[in-house]
This record gives C-alpha cells, sequence and structure tokens, in this order.
C-alpha cells in the first residue's frame, strides 16, 4: 500500500529532493481557503501530496473517517499547522517569501469575514509577524553571507548527487529536472532571481553546462547527439530504485503546462501524449536548454 | 546509448509540421500579417502562396501517416515472381505458368477486406490505340504471312479476334477469371506489337499510378494492423521481356523508387545463370537498388542430397553470382509453390472453413501431394490435419523470416523516404518564416529611405545573378564542347580496339581451322574436338580480351566439320545445323568483345560525366552563395537577420547516367540500321544481323545443297554496323545533355531570383505597413513578434531532422561496406 502510506520528511525521497516540503509548504498555505474555512484538501488532486499532507502533518494514524469530516481542515487548524510546518521545514528563502505572501493575503481577507473568532485572528498576526522576521533575517543573510558562494555551493552538492548516483531513481531527463527543480528552489535561485539579465544569462550557462556534461556522462554520448524522447523519458530499471521517485516529479512539476513548459510537462506526465512542443528527439543540448528555458526563463 | 529509430523521425516530422501550419494559419488569422502581393511584386508569404505552403504541408502529414511502400519483384526468367507474389498475397492473383507471363509491370495492392481479387486499369487509352494500330496493321497486305505466322498460336487468334471486334478495353475485372485473361491480352499485346516492330507505349506507363493495379487482401496481413502502411508489390517482365530499351528504363525508374526490391533466382537455374548477361543484369539491379535488394533463391524445394546446401547456396549467391554486390545475409533460399499452396490453402480456411473439391480446382491436389504425399486424398479430408499440414508445408518454405525481414525493411525505408521528403520542406518554410517575420518586424523601426536603399540594393543583385546566368550558360556550352572533343577521342580509341579484337579473332580461327584441317585430313568425317583444344582456344581468348579469365566466347567449334577455303574466307557445310551452330559461335565471340567495350565506354562516360558536373556544379554553387552572403551582410548591417540557402544544386546536374546516354543513342542508331529487336547490351543489333540474309549463305543452299559461310564477308558487315554506330556518337551525346541541361539552368537561376525578389518584396509592403496608425504599427510589431517566438527552435529542429535524415539514408544505402 505505498499509495497511501505517509511520506515524513525523514524519508529517503526528501533527502533526495530537498525542496519536496519547500514546495509542500508553499502549496499548503496556497491551500487555505478563508472564505469557505477550509484547507483545498490536496490529497484529492494527487496522491502523492496527500501522502506528504499525512507524513508533515503526523496525520497519517487518523482514521479515514475524520479526515473526511474535514476536522482538520479548518482554516484554525491549518493556520496552526502553517505556524508549525513552516518553523520546522521551510528553509528556502523562495518558500518564505510565498508563504509570507501569502500569509499577508489571508490576513487581508479575514478582514472583512465576521466568522472568525479573534483567537483566529490574532494566530495569523503571530503568523504573519513571526514570518516578517524570518524574511527579514534571510534577506539580511543574502547581503551578508556571499550569496554567489553560497549558490556555488549548493551547485556543487547537487551535482555531486547527481554524480554519486542518487537521482538513478529518475529517467535521464528526470534527473536533469530535479536538479534544476532543486536550484530553483534553494540560493542558486535567490541569486539568479537577484542577478541583472546579464548576469542570469551567465548563471543559466554555468548551470546549463554541467547539466549537459553530466548528461553526457550518463548517456555516453556527445552533446549534440540526438536521441528519441523516449530514451531520455524512459524510467530507469535496475535494483534499489525509489518507488515514488516519478510520483515526487510529478508532484515537483504541477504547476507546467503544455505550451509554456513543454519539456517539464513531459518529464514529468511520463506516459502521457507527448506536448507538441516537445521534440520526439533530441540531444543533451536540446533537451537542457529548453529544461531550463521552462522552468527559469518561463517561471520568473 | 540506442540508434535513434525511424519512427521517432516520423513522429518528428509530424510534429514539426504541425507547429509550422499553426504558425501558417494564425498568419492567414492576424490582421496585417498576410497581404495581397500587388502586381510585378511576389511577397515571400502572401495570402495565396500561403495558402500553399499549407497544402503542401498537409501533403508531406498524409504521406508521412499513410507510407506507401512499394515492393519490387524482380528476377531472371521464370524463376517464379508470380509464384513469390501469389506467395504473399494467398491467392492466385497472377497467371505463374509455364510460358513467359509478365510483359507488363502490374501493382498488387493489400486491400483489408477486398477478398476476391479486383483489377483497375485507368490507364487504357494508350493500349487502345496500340490495338487500333496493331486493327489496321493486320488489314495490310505486307503483314498478313506474319499474322498468318503467329495466329498459328491459339492465344494471338484470340486476341486478333479481340483486336478486329472490341476497341475499348475495360475499366475494371472482378476475380481471378477474368483478371487472368485481361493479363494475358495486355501479355500477348506487348509480345505481338513487338512482333510487328510496332512501338508499345512503355513511356505511359513509366509512373507506377499508371500502370494497371490489382487490389485485395494480402492473407500474410490479414492479422497485422494497417498501422504498418498499404503494402504494394510490383511484379515485372522477366529480363527477355526487358530487352526493350524502354521497358528498360522505365523499370529502372520503378525500382529506383521501391521501398524494397526483391530479386527471385532460380535455385536449378543458378548455375546456368551465372552466364554474363544476367551476370550484369543482375548487377546492375544491385547497384540501383543499393542497400534495398534482397534475393530469394526460390525452388528450393528442388534441393537434394547432391545439389548445394543452404549455406553453400547462399555463398553461390553473393560471391560468384552477384560478386559481393549483395551481404550473404540478405539471401534466402525458399519455396515460393510450397508459401503460396500453404498460404492459398490458410486463406480459403480462414474464408470458407474447409479446402475447396480438388476435381474443381487444381491446386488442391498440388497442396496435397506436397503437404501429405501420395496419400494426400484421404488427408485432406481430415481438418485438424490440413491445418497441421499447412503449417508445415509453411515452415518448409522457409518463406517466414524474409517476408518479415523485407517488409520490415521496406516500411523502414518508406518511412525514412518520407520524413526526407517532409523534412525538406520544413527546413524551406522555416527559413521563409524566419525572414519574412524577422523583415517585416524590423522594418517596421526603420525609416522610408533606409528601407528604399534595400529595395535598390536587391534590384542590383538581381542584375548580377542575371550576368551570372549568362556566363553560366555560355559555361555549359564550352564545357560541352570540350566534353564532345574528349568523347571522341575516347570512342576512337574503343572503336579501334574492337577492330583489333576482331581482326585477331578471325585470324586466330583461321589458324586455327588450318590447323584442324591439316590434322584431320579433308574427309568430311565427324570431327569431336577435345576439351584440351577447347580449353586452349579458351586461352587465346582469354588474352584477347583481356578481361574476362574464363571467356564463354569459343573460336569456331571444333566439331564444324566444314571444308574451309582460306584464300577466300569460306567454309562450306553439308549440314544446316553445323553451318548454323559456326554463326551462332561467331555472334557469340562477337558479343563477347562488343560487350567488355562498352563496359569500357560507359565507365569512360562516367568519368567524363562526373569531371564536368564538378567543374561546372562547383563554380556556379560558388557564385551563387556569394550573391546570398553578401546579401546577408548588408541587410544584417541594416538590423535584418536573414539567413538563405541557395537553390537546389542538384538541378544543375545531369541526370542521365553514362550507361542511360548510350544505351539510349545507340538504340536509336542501331534501329536506323536494322528494325531488328535488339538484346540486352549496347550493341544486340549489330549481331542481330546475323540472322538476315546479308551473306547470302541460303541462297547457296538452294542451288547446290550445301552450305557457305563467308567469313570475310561476315567481318566486313561486323565492322560496317560498329563504324555506323559510332559515327558521331559524340555529338548527339552532347546535344541529349545539352537541351535538358539549358532547361534546368534556367529553373536554377529562375529559382535563385525568386529568393530576392520575394525578400525585396516582403521590405515593399514594409513600406506600406508604415502608413498605418502609430497604434496599429505596435500592434502589428507584437503579432508578429509572438509568431516568429518560436520559429527559431522549429527552425533548428528542422535542420537537425534532415541531417539525421540524410545520414539515416547514407547509411542504409551503404549498409554492405
Ligand atoms: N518446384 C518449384 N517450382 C516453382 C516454384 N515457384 C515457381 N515454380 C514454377 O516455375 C514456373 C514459373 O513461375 P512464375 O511464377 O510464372 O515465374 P515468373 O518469374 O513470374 O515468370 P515470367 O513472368 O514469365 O518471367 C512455374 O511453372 C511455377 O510453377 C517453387 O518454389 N518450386
Ligand atoms: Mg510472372
Amino acid at each position: 500500500m505505498t499509495e497511501l502510506s505517509p511520506i515524513s520528511p525523514s524519508d529517503e525521497i526528501c533527502k533526495v529532493l530537498p525542496c519536496l516540503p519547500e514546495k509542500f509548504i508553499v502549496d499548503f498555505a496556497n491551500g487555505i481557503d478563508v472564505v469557505n474555512d477550509h484547507l483545498r484538501v490536496q490529497r484529492a488532486r494527487n496522491g502523492f501530496s496527500a501522502r506528504l499532507y499525512d507524513g508533515f502533518t503526523g496525520q497519517g494514524q487518523r482514521r479515514q473517517a475524520e479526515i473526511n469530516a474535514s476536522l482538520v481542515d479548518s482554516v484554525e487548524a491549518s493556520l496552526q499547522w502553517l505556524t508549525e510546518l513552516s518553523r520546522s521545514l521551510a528553509r528556502s528563502n523562495l518558500a518564505m517569501t510565498h508563504v509570507k505572501n501569502r500569509v499577508a493575503m489571508i490576513q487581508t481577507a479575514l478582514i472583512d469575514l465576521t466568522h472568525y473568532s479573534a483567537d483566529t485572528r490574532q494566530q495569523i498576526e503571530r503568523l504573519s509577524f513571526e514570518l516578517n522576521e524570518r524574511c527579514t533575517q534571510l534577506e539580511r543573510d543574502i547581503k551578508r553571507i556571499d550569496l554567489v558562494q553560497r549558490a556555488n555551493i549548493e551547485i556543487d552538492l547537487v551535482f555531486s548527487k547527481w554524480e554519486a548516483g542518487k537521482f538513478a531513481s529518475f529517467s535521464l531527463a528526470g534527473r536533469c529536472y530535479a536538479v534544476l527543480e532543486e536550484l530553483r528552489w534553494g540560493a542558486f535561485g535567490d541569486l539568479y532571481r537577484n542577478g541583472s539579465i546579464g548576469e542570469r544569462a551567465t548563471h543559466l550557462e554555468i548551470l546549463s553546462n554541467r547539466a549537459i556534461s553530466q548528461l553526457m556522462r550518463d548517456t555516453d554520448e556527445a552533446s549534440t547527439k540526438r536521441l528519441d524522447t523516449t530514451q531520455w523519458l524512459a524510467p530507469p530499471h535496475g535494483r534499489d530504485l525509489l518507488p515514488d521517485a516519478q510520483d515526487a516529479l510529478a508532484y515537483l512539476g504541477d504547476w507546467s503546462c503544455i505550451i509554456q513548459s513543454p519539456f517539464v510537462h513531459a518529464i514529468c506526465n511520463c506516459g502521457h501524449k507527448l506536448p507538441l512542443r516537445m521534440p520526439r528527439i533530441c540531444s543533451s543540448e536540446r533537451l537542457v536548454e529548453g529544461l531550463v528555458s521552462d522552468i527559469f526563463r518561463v517561471n520568473e | 546509448m540506442h540508434e535513434q529509430n525511424i519512427e521517432a523521425l516520423r513522429d518528428e516530422a509530424l510534429r514539426l509540421i504541425d507547429l509550422q501550419l499553426e504558425i501558417l494559419r494564425k498568419m492567414l488569422n492576424e490582421t496585417g500579417v498576410i497581404a495581397e502581393s500587388k502586381t510585378g511584386e511576389i511577397q515571400t508569404f502572401d495570402r495565396n502562396n500561403t495558402l500553399k505552403y499549407i497544402e503542401i504541408l498537409e501533403g508531406e502529414k498524409k504521406k508521412l501517416d499513410r507510407l506507401e511502400l512499394v515492393l519490387a519483384v524482380v528476377g531472371t526468367m521464370k524463376a517464379g515472381k508470380s509464384t513469390t507474389i501469389n506467395a504473399i498475397v494467398g491467392t492466385e492473383v497472377l497467371p505463374n505458368r509455364n510460358r513467359p507471363m509478365t510483359a507488363l509491370p502490374t501493382l498488387i495492392k493489400h486491400t483489408p477486406g477486398q477478398v476476391e481479387p479486383i483489377l483497375k486499369f485507368e490507364n487504357s487509352a494508350p493500349i487502345e490505340r496500340l490495338m487500333e494500330e496493331i486493327g489496321r496493321l493486320a488489314k495490310h497486305s505486307d503483314n498478313t504471312n506474319h499474322i498468318e505466322h503467329l495466329s498459328k498460336n491459339e492465344h494471338m487468334e484470340d486476341l486478333l479476334e479481340l483486336i478486329n471486334t472490341q476497341v475499348s478495353l475495360n475499366k475494371i475485372y472482378k476475380g481471378s477469371q477474368s483478371i487472368f485473361q485481361f493479363l494475358e491480352t495486355l501479355n500477348d499485346l506487348v509480345r505481338l506489337s513487338r512482333d510487328l516492330n510496332i512501338e508499345f507505349p512503355f513511356s505511359d506507363y513509366d509512373e507506377i499510378y499508371e500502370l494497371p493495379v490489382i487490389e485485395v487482401e494480402f492473407v500474410h496481413l490479414r492479422e497485422q494492423n494497417s498501422a504498418a502502411g498499404t503494402l504494394t508489390l510490383l511484379d515485372t517482365p522477366g529480363p527477355n521481356e526487358s530487352g526493350q530499351p524502354h521497358l528498360r528504363e522505365m523499370l529502372k525508374e520503378q525500382l529506383r523508387k521501391a521501398s524494397a526490391v526483391l530479386a527471385v533466382l532460380d535455385f536449378t537455374q543458378l548455375k546456368s545463370d551465372a552466364d554474363a548477361q544476367v551476370r550484369d543484369n543482375l548487377k546492375e539491379i544491385a547497384s540501383i537498388a543499393e542497400g534495398r535488394l534482397y534475393a530469394l533463391v526460390n525452388k528450393f524445394d528442388q534441393q537434394d542430397r547432391n545439389s548445394d546446401s543452404e549455406e553453400e547456396t547462399k555463398l553461390f549467391v553473393a560471391n560468384s553470382l552477384m560478386e559481393g554486390k549483395i551481404a550473404e545475409t540478405l539471401i534466402f533460399p525458399v519455396s515460393s509453390k510450397f508459401a503460396y499452396l500453404a498460404n492459398y490453402a490458410r486463406r480459403e480456411l480462414a474464408v470458407y472453413g474447409t479446402l475447396p473439391d480438388h476435381s474443381q480446382y487444381p491446386w488442391v491436389k498440388d497442396f496435397g501431394t506436397e503437404a501429405f504425399g501420395r496419400s494426400w486424398k484421404d488427408s485432406i479430408a481430415n481438418l485438424e490435419g490440413v491445418k497441421k499440414g499447412v503449417d508445415l508445408l509453411w515452415d518448409d518454405s522457409l518463406f517466414h523470416a524474409p517476408l518479415e525481414k523485407i517488409i520490415h525493411a521496406a516500411h523502414a525505408q518508406a518511412a525514412l523516404l518520407a520524413v526526407d521528403s517532409a523534412s525538406a520542406k520544413l527546413v524551406d518554410t522555416s527559413e521563409k518564416l524566419n525572414n519574412f517575420l524577422n523583415i517585416r518586424e524590423t522594418a517596421l523601426t526603420k525609416s522610408f529611405q533606409e528601407l528604399k536603399s534595400q529595395i535598390d540594393d536587391l534590384q542590383n543583385d538581381v542584375v548580377r545573378i542575371n550576368s551570372i546566368e549568362d556566363s553560366a550558360k555560355k559555361k555549359a556550352d564550352q564545357i560541352l564542347i570540350e566534353l564532345e572533343k574528349e568523347t571522341q577521342k575516347a570512342f576512337q580509341k574503343v572503336k579501334e580496339n574492337v577492330f583489333e579484337s576482331i581482326d585477331f579473332y578471325f585470324e586466330e580461327s583461321q589458324k586455327q581451322e588450318e590447323q584442324r584441317l591439316l590434322t584431320a585430313g579433308t574427309k568430311k568425317q565427324d570431327f569431336r574436338g577435345s576439351a584440351k583444344s577447347e580449353n586452349r582456344f579458351s586461352a587465346i581468348f582469354g588474352k584477347l580480351l583481356n578481361l574476362n579469365p574464363k571467356p564463354k566466347a569459343k573460336i569456331f567449334n571444333s566439331n564444324i566439320n566444314g571444308e574451309f577455303d582460306k584464300k577466300h574466307g569460306l567454309i562450306k557445310f553439308n549440314d544446316k545445323t553445323k553451318a548454323k551452330s559456326l554463326i551462332n559461335n561467331i555472334r557469340r565471340s562477337l558479343e563477347e568483345i562488343i560487350r567488355e567495350n562498352e563496359l569500357a565506354m560507359k565507365n569512360m562516360m562516367n568519368l567524363a560525366l562526373n569531371e564536368f558536373q564538378s567543374v561546372f556544379v562547383e563554380t556556379i554553387a560558388a557564385d551563387s552563395k556569394e550573391i546570398f552572403s553578401n546579401m546577408e551582410d548588408r541587410m544584417k548591417k541594416s538590423g535584418f537577420a536573414i539567413s538563405l540557402s541557395i537553390p537546389n544544386t542538384s538541378l544543375l546536374s545531369l541526370e542521365a547516367s553514362g550507361s542511360e546516354l548510350l544505351s539510349d543513342l545507340v538504340d536509336e542508331k542501331t534501329k536506323k540500321v536494322t528494325r531488328r529487336r535488339r538484346k540486352d547490351n549496347v550493341w544486340g543489333t549489330i549481331c542481330g544481323w546475323f540472322d538476315t540474309d546479308d551473306w547470302g549463305w541460303e541462297e547457296y543452299s538452294i542451288q547446290e545443297k550445301y552450305f557457305e559461310i563467308n567469313i570475310n564477308a561476315i567481318k566486313k558487315s561486323a565492322k560496317n554496323n560498329i563504324d555506323e554506330v559510332f559515327s558521331g556518337l559524340e555529338k548527339d551525346i552532347a546535344e541529349k545533355i545539352k537541351a535538358p541541361l539549358q532547361k534546368n539552368i534556367c529553373e536554377f537561376f529562375n529559382a535563385f531570383r525568386k529568393a530576392v525578389e520575394q525578400i525585396r518584396g516582403d521590405l515593399l509592403q514594409s513600406i506600406r505597413d508604415q502608413e498605418g496608425s502609430k497604434a496599429e504599427q505596435e500592434a502589428l510589431a507584437n503579432r508578429l513578434a509572438g509568431l516568429k517566438k518560436y520559429v527559431p527552435v522549429i527552425s533548428k529542429d528542422s535542420v537537425e531532422l534532415q541531417e539525421d535524415t540524410k545520414n539515416k539514408l547514407k547509411a542504409s544505402a551503404g549498409c554492405l561496406a
């Protein structure tokens, strides 16, 4: 029953993809629906996010009936979880900023809604304050500690994981996507978003080159050698593969769309019809170029 | 990693077509992007040609979606081509009797659901005209003798009857019986027209769609889905029929276009097929169908303990017969007869659940005896047993593996060709899109003056192109004159060589004849030449030809047993057949000499043509590229990013190969000399003279009851004929090249000019764009920018697709290396 078993932050897949909790918190915050006083339950959308929900909120043991009664999904409960989760899980500037902005929105919305208690209002004020503090702190860090250096260390770390075979559970293209997505959430993403146009291009070029050379190693082919897209997308086979690998990618890339980000869409919706804008044959150069543009140029 | 597969190339081509169609349709829908061209100017995209581009891409899409696989079946005489096709189809759609059957290529197309074969023949008018002409000739008194002689043959009688009574042919024939009758009529017509010396209208049938087509469901493909595309088989006449040059040209053309070519050889005739003519034919086919050729060694059911094994057979065909032109792995010993009987029975079982009555259908007996032996009658009563028998017979036919392999390969080839054609269109369209959208967008930011000066510069480019065209034409003429001179010199040498060989041949032969008379005395006794003496003669000949270590040609056969009058070069015989056999020997020897020299001539012609090609094409291509790159630079300086490729230089190449030119021309010339049917080789007709009474030896036979052959007259006559063929040949060749070349040069430069004119047209339209309001111009700029967003990646992907495809095609053609 892996489908339903909760995924906790200490599980292997979260070590391979540390950006999973970051994304989870952002989604969690976005899911709080103040108008209808509940949390738009992500488990309905994707089995994987439901498992993250259960694992991260420790609700895995709860009886299904209780969950269905949506007692746990009230805004009040959700805000409590959000406070806890953002303390324990969120590390990245990107996630924190998203959550902070979302909470600010909720705060404004609550002003016009009469059915919330003073407790709830207080609760959100506290959370908002806390998040603002953390963000200011992070921003100060960004200025104080050399961001370039942190981004470089991060790149080195992520690529060394790839080299060490930590992404072996993903397809060839999936590995590349996982790496880029990881970097987008982390210090590299901060560096990129803070750069001038010229600097951004340089960052992406460095990133692309590293991704291409690792793909060349993985495929044992030249960077211009064109391979069938089915080969790039083929799930790996072998022992000791993480069973949730493809689900995790699908969850990470649930923002993708067939027109704006066809490469990510193809990787995350493996087995579906390929988007029209996804080449049926491509070299590692072309693959990386497409992915980088999907993830960085489109998203920001 | 794995090789990319052809399906992916096909998917990619389809994807890129869809993307381009999307852009083109958007261009039509968005205001102000596409305009009507004003008279006297052409734009890269105007309303009309945009629709045309859409249509072209839709056409390519259709071709990719529904691949047309054509599997051409060629082979030696009576090797079982038609039987092989019947085997694949699983029913008797083609006559396979013991006399030559197929005279006009026929298509057999897999049509799911069509159980009863149906023949469609739309293009019947040329044949009807032929029938009329034959009818008219038949009435002419000169031909009555000939016709009478022909109508002794039962079939010809029927045919003449048909010609006299019916002038039009049906367009549709249903069922095997009427299809057979129609095909036989067609075949008889081809032969009759040849005998009557009327040109059969082969040129009206050189495109595949012009041929008669039989539609029927192939039992072999019944269970497979049709995603593979449509498989069409092409039955071709044996090489004896294809002696006719026009038929030969037409066949070659069809082989070139076929997805795969299946050569059927006769296992029981392999050793005798090793004669030079057959070998040459096969090798020619092998070079036309390079990388697409497969060989079936048919009638392998005749193999026994004493004959070659499967392995030996493959080796013999690969090495001795085809001289390495086909890989051993592409040669398959099979029994088409077994396969045909098994598939026929399988089909009957599938359609009717049982075999038909053997007393009415003779094939059932054939099936029974092959599958069950003498006790077949009892065995075919048992349905389960019959099913097993079918499977066993099918296994024994050894047909399965090659069939799978060949159809698979044909499919891959068809897909590759479709992608190749599509990718050329894709590259062209994306280049145009790129230029068009860039120019229009950039021009919105330019001043009128700037645009005007660009337009004027382009005008000057056109003038320059005109002058290059002039000099190209002059250069072509000049090179043709050189070519003529060179070929004349070379042909002269070949001719001298032939004459020398002939002299030498007759001299040696006379010497030997004297020698023989000396040792044997002049008694009219049977003289049997020993194997040894034959070898000695062969050795002399080997030296003479200097090319062929084991010539088939023998000098006067040793058992001629005639009287030799050396002084007058006369040999006397009492026996007509012996005289005839000597004549035949001489003819064969001359043929051999001619064949060897013909080869030298062909090679030489090809060398000369290649030389011409490289000099001519390269200089023009270089000049053209220079104009384009100047243009690109000039426009880039003004901020216009365009790129242009020069028109297809293959337009400038000579379509004809040396051997084609020679066959065509020599054929025309020899036809003037004699209206006899020519043989496969270039100078076949010369030897056709042997059958005439030019040397008068028949007359002797009437008056004096003995037969005399005048060696000197033969020699002189042969030389005269050769002389005739050579005179002015080089001039004719140059003439033959000239007209199409001139036409193609014009076409090349027209395309060249058009590319420049289109850019000029786009700039002129840009001037009109600026007449709109500021807001309108801004909106247009946004639309153009949106449209061109994906063009660069589409363009890049298209170029790479084209490269992949070209490489694959090259690899598949060179897979023997
Ligand atoms: N033993 C044996 N005979 C065969 C086989 N295939 C064909 N034949 C016989 O060979 C003869 C010629 O067969 P066709 O199929 O008409 O040959 P073809 O090559 O089409 O002949 P043309 O069209 O006249 O050049 C017929 O008598 C067939 O029955 C075979 O596999 N084994
Ligand atoms: Mg035939």
